[in-house]
């Protein structure tokens, strides 16, 4: 070498090196295999590129995803082939020139730029046959992140009903050779690897054909590898918007140019590049799959769920409303039932509670409800009852008049109320009080009787009892002024009509006062009582024996046959009277004066009349000497008899 | 108002809207089918699962299945071409169009052995039609556009199915014919002498359903339209995954299938709306096939259009299932 051309070549090592040295582009590809096998495939490629473009070299580096994110973010990437979903990711996040080519795969002179996925299972394992037979199956992959590797199985299973997340046991094994050792190895059941994989290992000596079979193998024309997936497009060659256009353009043509069998080509085992595919379809699985850049929720508007939703939650508001107006018209219900119910409970109480008894009946008068009480009344449980008619319960001591008064009424007023007789299951006949009411609809026929039934026979009693004392002698028992004269009355009514004799005797105790001085009032009124039974004594039934008051009684003496008769039963009378009378261990005796008035029905008169003559022929039988009896119109001279108080009656008096 | 029928109502309207978001009893629905590109996206369907369990797709060899299928009144509904619908209707089947399938810019075609390169040559050749109105159709368009008339050539009917086995022992010189026929004719060396992109707007390959057999059906129905707009979807976005899977089902390669949608255009859900009304390419579509299929015998009369299509049942535009 001369001195000039020295020097010349050292002036030449001094100017800027743009000039002078190549410009070095560097080639990223993605390590879906081993490094070392994809350090051969692609090195002739970088090689082939580096030489059609004029002063580049181009280097190739073999990176893992996240290596290839990294280099990208400090632009030490110029080129880029990587599987399409990982491409989309990273061009979400960059701005790319976009896909420059698609790789064109071959298989036995097969040209073809589509990859799916293709899961394998070792050679004879029946258990799994279909694509659901996968679920809960531990099943070996590359990554989650390799789109023939997994997100091509992933949909599949999806379809397939099976969740790819849970629904199986993913063994991450970081390459598609190291899936297929591990179905081999029997680590896994099953396998995921994007296609060709298993054509490759093959080829390459690294697998016996007939080791593995293909789960869900897909039937598709002039597709040379066995495929369980649908097809996506192959990998795109991407250039990063550094790259000169017109870099970029000896680059396209550096790729389209590339020939099948160029030694780039054939150590790449491709046949080229193609005009870049559309990656739609990629995107889709991405977005069934939720994977990046799809992977945050879809903002859903409002307005899109009324878009696409409208009918139904049309639907969903009316119900809703329904049941709004359901649940307040039912609260609604359920207070009134609430207030219904207390108040049948109160009503209740009152039916169950009350000493009256009450009945409900049919309109025919059976027997459809009855209270404590009536069955205390009737002596009827209620079991017993219910049912029968209410006729039960009668006593038969009514007319048949009586019970058709009694319909008529309460079929004319819709109430009856009055006193019946009736008969306790023990067979006692006793009074009752009855109240009837006919509950009818709105029609006005009868639905039901309601009956309140008392019993009164203490009522009843008692009121015989004031009867009796208003008409009755407290001390003796005997019928008082009152019942006398009603007495008297009656007895002068039927003499009137039978033309009998009838006899009021007037009866005053001889020297009684002096009893009641001597021993007492008790003394007295016990003799007075005494005597009092001897002369009911001495009378018949028909007769009537009264006290007026003090030691003064009066008889009536009915149906005399004749005036013998009247005179043997005041001598009996006298005798009574005049007997002695042993009270509390002394003998007492006292005597009458009698006086007698004849009742005649011709002469007429009144009680009073007949009383006052008895009364004065009375105080002639004292005059006349006391112990006698005188009657009322005949005089001292007629009578034949005087008679004489005993003188043992005299003595005691004055002793 | 009386209480009681205060609350009958208002349970009543309460109910209403939930009954309307689909509680009505599921019949089922049974759509005759058979293979052709405009229907694949049903066949996708109900593969992937997209298609409830009562509808029932009957899958016969040609359109003559469905259309006898429907004839014998086991069919609710079918997918057919637009002048089988109006034959159909002529029969007295009252069918209605619920959505467009496709319509033919190219997909029915004159297929015809290397060699005759022009129309005319091929007078005095047999030729396979299928008896059906697209295939008289097809053969008079053709023939008009070869200046030839129809004794110029010996006419075989033979459905598509049966075409394929003919030309390869030779009985046939040339065949009308569409997908997926088509393809394996081209692959045995066939060539294009005419297709129905020198006419189009006639040949519309369309859903469509009894109205007599609509109660309690209307869910399944919306189900089966969103269903074939779903295939749709995926036959757009992932052809590469669709068109194998439908290459697997008709023994094609991935490039023969795609070259079967090569003259047929899909309209998506947007572009089915265009289609329905009494301005839509349904109607204008129809006229003309009345004309031409009155000229050529196929129909007594023309149809009357009334009730010809309903858009109620193709989904809101924008949703997605």
């Amino acid at each position: 070498m001369s001195l000039g051309r020295r020097l010349l070549f050292g002036a030449l090592l001094l100017l800027p090196t743009p000039l002078l040295a190549e410009e070095t582009l560097t080639l990223g590809v993605f390590a879906y295999r081993p490094e070392a096998v994809m350090e051969a495939r692609y090195r002739p490629l970088a090689e082939y590129l580096g030489a059609q473009l004029p002063e580049h070299r181009v280097e190739l580096e073999v990176m893992s995803l996240d290596e290839i994110e990294e280099a990208i973010a400090h632009r030490r990437l110029d080129l880029l082939m990587t599987n399409p979903s990982h491409y989309l990711e990273i061009r979400s996040r960059n701005s790319l020139t976009g896909a420059l080519a698609t790789v064109i795969n071959v298989q036995h002179g097969q040209p073809v730029s589509s990859l799916g996925g293709t899961m394998i299972k070792a050679a004879g394992n029946d258990e799994i046959q279909r694509l659901e037979d996968l679920e809960g199956r531990r099943i070996a992959m590359p990554g989650r992140r390799f789109l023939g590797g997994y997100q091509t199985h992933a949909l599949e299973l999806m379809d397939a009903g099976i969740d790819p997340r849970r629904g199986i046991t993913p063994m991450i094994t970081g390459s598609h050779d190291a899936v297929v050792a591990a179905v081999l190895a029997g680590e896994a059941e099953a396998g995921f690897v994007r296609t060709g994989i298993l054509e490759r290992l093959m080829g390459e000596k690294e697998l016996t054909p007939g080791r593995l079979e293909v789960i869900n193998p897909q039937r598709l024309a002039s597709f040379p590898f066995a495929v369980s997936t649908r097809l996506y497009p192959e990998w795109p060659f991407v250039v990063m918007p550094q790259v000169a256009p017109s870099r970029v353009r000896q680059i396209a043509v550096a790729l389209f140019t590339l020939e099948p069998e160029h030694p780039a080509a054939r150590a790449a085992q491709i046949a080229g590049f193609a005009p870049p595919q559309d990656y739609l379809p990629v995107e889709n699985l991405a977005r069934r799959l939720r994977l990046p850049p799809f992977d945050a929720m879809p903002d859903f508007t409002w307005r899109d769920i009324w878009q696409r939703y409208a009918g139904v939650l049309l639907g969903f508001a009316a119900a809703g409303l329904l049941v709004a107006v359901l649940l307040v018209m039912l609260a609604r219900r359920n207070r009134l039932l609430r207030q219904q119910r207390e108040r049948l409970s109160l009503l209740a109480g009152v039916f169950t509670h009350s000493h009256e008894g009450v009945m409900i009946t049919s309109p025919n008068g059976e027997l459809l409800e009855v209270n404590d009480a009536f069955s205390q009344i009737t002596g009827y449980a209620r079991d017993e009852a219910l049912g029968c008619n209410a006729s039960l319960l009668g006593a038969g001591r009514h007319a048949a008049s009586f019970y058709a008064d009694f319909w008529q009424q309460l079929k004319l007023t819709g109430h009856w109320d009055g006193e019946v007789w009736n008969r306790r299951k023990n067979g006692e006949i006793y009074p009752q009080r009855l109240t009837i009411s006919a509950v009818t609809d709105s029609a006005g026929a009868v639905q039901r009787y309601v009956g309140l039934l008392s019993d009164i026979t203490r009522l009843k009693e008692h009121q015989r009892a004031l009867t009796h004392a208003a008409q009755h002698d407290a001390l003796t028992g005997l019928p008082n002024r009152a019942l006398l004269a009603d007495r008297l009355r009656m007895a002068m009514a039927q003499a009137n009509r039978s033309a009998e004799r009838l006899a009021v005797v007037f009866i005053d105790l001889d020297g009684f006062k002096a009893i009641n001085d001597t021993h007492g009032h008790e003394m007295g009124d016990r003799l007075l009582v005494a005597l009092a039974e001897r002369m009911q004594g001495e009378l018949r039934a028909s007769d009537t024996l009264a006290r007026l008051g003090g030691d003064e009684f009066v008889a009536v003496l009915l149906d005399l046959a004749s005036g013998e008769e009247g005179e043997r039963v005041l001598e009996r009378l006298l005798a009574a009277t005049a007997a002695p009378v042993e009270v509390a261990g002394r003998r007492l005796q006292v005597s009458a004066s009698l006086g007698v008035a004849y009742y005649d029905a011709a002469d007429g008169g009144d009680e009073d009349q007949l009383l006052r003559h008895a009364d004065q022929a009375m105080y002639r039988a004292k005059e006349a000497g006391k112990h006698c009896f005188r009657v009322h119109g005949v005089t001292s001279q007629q009578e034949e008899r005087p008679i004489r108080a005993p003188a043992s009656i005299i003595s005691e008096e004055t002793r | 108002m009386h209480r009681r029928d205060l609350l009958i109502t208002l349970a009543a309207l309460a109910a209403a809207p939930l009954s309307l978001a689909g509680c009505t009893p599921a019949e089922p629905l049974t759509i005759g089918l058979h293979p052709w590109p405009g229907y694949e996206p049903l066949y996708l369907a109900r593969a992937f699962g997209w298609l409830p369990d009562e509808i029932m797709l009957q899958e016969g060899g040609n359109a003559g299945d469905s259309l006898a299928g429907l004839r014998r009144g086991e069919f609710d509904g079918a997918a057919l071409t637009l002048d089988e619908v109006l034959v159909a209707r002529s029969e007295g089947i009252p069918l209605t169009v619920v959505a467009v399938c496709d319509d033919s810019v190219g997909a029915d075609m004159v297929l015809a052995r290397p060699g005759i390169t022009a129309l005319t040559e091929l007078a005095g050749h047999r030729i396979a039609v299928e008896q059906t109105a697209v295939g008289n159709l097809m053969l008079s368009q053709f023939l008009a556009a070869a200046g030839l008339t129809r004794d110029d050539l010996e006419v075989i009917d033979m459905a598509p199915n049966e075409q394929l086995a003919a030309w390869r022992t030779g009985t046939i010189e040339a065949a009308i014919t569409y997908e997926p026929t088509a393809s394996r004719l081209l692959r045995e060396g066939a060539v294009r002498l005419f297709d129905s992109s020198q006419f189009p707007d006639v040949i519309l390959d369309v859903l469509a359903v009894r109205q007599d057999r609509l109660t309690g059906r209307k869910a399944a129905l919306s189900a089966l339209v969103a269903g074939h707009f779903h295939g749709l979807d995926h036959l757009r976005v992932s052809p590469q995954d669709a068109m194998r899977r439908i290459g697997a089902w008709r023994g094609l390669g991935f490039e023969e299938v795609r070259a079967s949608y090569a003259g047929l255009e899909l309209p998506g859900r947007a572009g089915n709306r265009d289609y329905f009304g009494p301005q839509g390419d349904l109607v204008r579509a129809a006229r003309l096939l009345n004309e031409v299929m009155v000229a050529n015998g196929q129909l007594v009369r023309p149809d009357p259009l009334e009730a010809l299509s309903t858009p109620r049942y193709l989904p809101d535009i924008g949703e997605r299932a």
